[in-house]
């Protein structure tokens, strides 16, 4: 989207699992990515809104758990914030972890940007029996605090306001929090020395002079330059005062500037007994039992999908056969105008027919436990084997995420620290069946061969991805700790599920079933003009002679690298079949295939982000990789099979 | 004794960290610090340790085993 570089700018700033992305999504008609785990927003969002008649340009920035940053998604927020014209900051705290998140509001307010406290979650708080005094948090801190509902919009219009309020007033006098005297001094002494030279970044020179001792890589060179003998009397002495360097002490009495806010403002009330939902949260963490409940998990999210799924599928098949009919006629009497025509309409089919009523179970039920919270204890339980095939326990959230579409996925590597570990997760996620994949294996082996089919193949995937891991890791040194948030189990609305399913229609819509059509059509024409039979020709060797499959499934596999879901639709095409019902294939054939489909080569828009993210080699390395092994798949399964 | 040796579900001081200094930062802005009570709630031997800190609310954290094995911990009453 083209904005407009006159407007003024507001930003949604907060750490991780906030609710930013809800909060994003309320105040404008886009729809971000939103769940119940930290690492969903890797990347800005921004988008226009209008407040009173003025419009603004509304930015959504990655969780951040400081402006100290840890990793690429961090950075984002932090160079955001110190090099772009915001001018307001809409500071979004979990109001059940108030003390934490005032750590971070505290280095906001020092940034000097006019600033408002969103306090989201506040019935879920008090459900915990945490109560918090708005009145005296606003005393506090000298800023708006509004409380807020950002699931539900409540408390929304009165944030807008208040918004509106801030932005057209001249002046803002925030809180200082001091710090001992000793460190004060040293900030006080880098800030007179930073007004020396004129900065054009958007902060105060107070938060720039806290920086500079703190964690001076942050700033760049001239700045650093300028402060580097402060920093280095400073660090000593703090050093030899504290105990501690100065990085962990300025932390500590931020952290302790923090607590004691908290002590003013929020009391507890003593719960007689644990809420259920704690309980049960007690349960699925535990070291047996939650191996029992994500095997559960795993078999009923399959069995829903491929029940539902099943029903949905047939359902459909009887109109859309009954359209078919209708120009069937026409293969007599004019040929191409047929061929066009069925190009076209099997698209439509293929993807309404046999990807969809695959697809949208699978969107819905997993946004479903996004949102309860479950997959990060999915990240916990299996955290273990990751470590195992020599992964960082942070790859399992892109990996998670991978079992959706590669594109996020791959962005959301920029959680793990390391750049090498990053590259390798990067790698092996086009390995993952993303939800097309997924439409395709049940599509074809579930629904042609057996549920348990599936489960093999998932089986031998995770497997796959497993070993290569293990390989790779080989050279790439150990993994650094996990430290993974594990946010509190929430019972879900069922609207942000249904909402996200409808968001991925429409994308699909959109994006999809236009490559679905157009690819259909240009098959349907390869056909009318007899050029399917060059393209099979050449595939020949790989479809025919080594894998044993029909040769028409040649072409499919070109239509798949644009949309995995391609290749089920060309499939009766290129077959020459009405449904994927009579399809001239054994089982051993079917799963041949699509072992073979769900390996190979990354989809072209993994290919872009991967690109975009990391350069060519990880490209070349990655396809590489997945077309060695779905060769080796193929074969293994051909042989195994027949 | 190590966070990863201690007893589930008892409270417990972090006396030191011993490692570099990213994991270090990440273990501050995530609110572990020395002096600090923690709850180790969970324990899996083939995973993380989970642990909760009181002052920060409910939300759990999970520190992998090889990081657990690095901070020094004494029970606290």
């Amino acid at each position: 989207m083209k904005i407009n570089d006159k407007l003024r700018t507001i930003a949604i700033v907060g750490q991780p699992n906030a609710g930013k992305s809800t909060l994003f999504n309320v105040l404008s008609d886009t729809k971000a990515s939103t769940s119940n785990f930290a690492g969903t927003t890797v990347d800005l969002k921004q988008t226009i809104i209008n407040i009173y008649n003025e419009s603004f340009r509304l930015i959504d920035l990655p969780g951040s758990y400081s402006l100290n940053p840890n990793d690429k998604a961090e950075q984002v927020t932090l160079d955001y914030i110190m090099n772009e014209q915001v001018d307001l900051i809409i500071n979004l705290i979990d109001s059940t972890l108030l003390s934490r998140s005032l750590v971070m509001t505290v280095e906001l307010i020092e940034t000097g940007i006019p600033m408002i406290v969103g306090l989201n979650m506040l019935d879920e708080s008090m459900a915990h029996g945490i109560f918090i005094n708005k009145q005296l948090l606003e005393q506090e801190l000298r800023i708006p605090v509004i409380p807020i509902t950002a699931i539900f919009g409540k408390g929304v219009k009165n944030l807008i306001d208040e918004c509106s309020k801030l932005l057209s007033a001249s002046n803002h006098n925030p809180a200082k929090f001091d710090y001992s005297a000793h460190l004060e001094n040293f900030v006080v002494e880098t800030e007179s020395i930073l007004a020396t030279k004129t900065s054009n970044l958007n902060v105060s020179d107070r938060f720039l002079a806290i920086k500079a001792l703190e964690y001076p890589v942050i700033l760049g060179s001239d700045l650093r330059n300028l402060t580097s003998s402060i920093n280095k009397i400073a660090s000593e002495q703090i050093l030899k005062d504290h105990k501690f360097d100065i990085f962990e002490s300025i932390s500590y009495e931020r952290h302790h500037i923090a607590i004691k806010i908290t002590d003013k403002v929020q009391t507890l009330k003593s719960r007689h007994e644990r809420p259920l939902i704690e309980k049960l949260d007690d349960w699925l963490l535990h070291p047996f039992w939650g191996y029992v409940f994500l095997l559960l998990y795993f078999i009923l999210q399959f069995s829903l999908i491929f029940i539902l799924g099943d029903i949905i599928s047939k359902i459909i098949e009887v109109p859309l056969d009954f359209v078919e009919s209708l120009y069937t006629p026409l293969k007599l009497n004019s040929p191409f105008l047929y061929y066009m025509t069925n190009g076209i309409y099997q698209g439509i089919e293929g993807a309404i027919g046999v990807v969809l009523p695959y697809l949208l179970p699978l969107v819905l039920i997993t946004s479903f436990f996004e949102e309860t919270g479950y997959i990060s204890r999915v990240a916990f339980l299996i955290d273990g084997f990751m470590h195992k095939i020599g992964l960082h326990g942070k790859s399992v959230v892109p990996f998670i995420l991978g079992f959706g579409c590669s594109v996020p996925a791959i962005y959301a590597t920029r959680i793990i620290e390391n750049k090498i570990e990053r590259k390798i997760t990067a790698s092996l996620i086009p390995l993952i069946p993303c939800s097309a994949r997924i439409s395709v294996i049940f599509a074809l082996a579930a629904a042609r061969t057996g549920p348990l089919w599936t489960v093999l193949i998932f089986f031998y995937v995770i497997i796959i991805i497993a070993i290569v891991g293990k390989i790779i890791s080989k050279f790439s040194g150990k993994p650094i700790g996990l430290i993974l948030e594990i946010p509190n189990l929430k019972i879900p609305s069922l609207k942000i599920p249904f909402q996200k399913t409808k968001t991925k229609l429409m994308e699909f819509i959109r994006v999809a079933l236009l490559y679905l059509v157009l690819g259909s059509f240009i098959m349907g024409m390869t056909e009318y003009l007899n050029l399917t039979i060059y393209i099979n020709k050449f595939f020949s060797p790989l479809v025919s002679t080594i894998l044993g499959l029909p040769e028409q499934l040649g072409s499919t596999l070109i239509f798949g690298f644009l949309r995995k879901e391609l290749v089920i639709v060309m499939m009766t095409q290129a077959l020459g079949i009405s449904s994927l019902d009579v399809l001239p294939m054994t089982n051993a054939q079917i799963l041949t295939f699509t072992i073979f489909v769900t390996l190979y080569l990354p989809c072209l828009s993994t290919m872009l982000v991967l690109k975009r993210e990391f350069g060519r080699s990880v490209i070349l390395f990655s396809s590489t990789i997945s077309i060695i092994l779905a060769f080796l798949s193929a074969l293994v399964f051909k042989f195994i099979l027949t | 004794m190590t966070l990863s040796e201690a007893q589930t579900k008892t409270n417990l001081k972090i006396t030191y960290i011993e490692s570099d200094d990213d994991i270090r930062r990440k273990l501050l802005s995530m609110g572990i610090h020395i002096n600090e009570l923690l709850i180790k709630v969970n324990d899996n031997k083939f995973g993380p340790v989970l642990v909760l800190n009181p002052l920060y609310g409910l939300t759990k954290l999970a520190l992998d085993r090889e990081l657990a094995e690095k901070i020094q911990v004494e029970y606290e009453n």
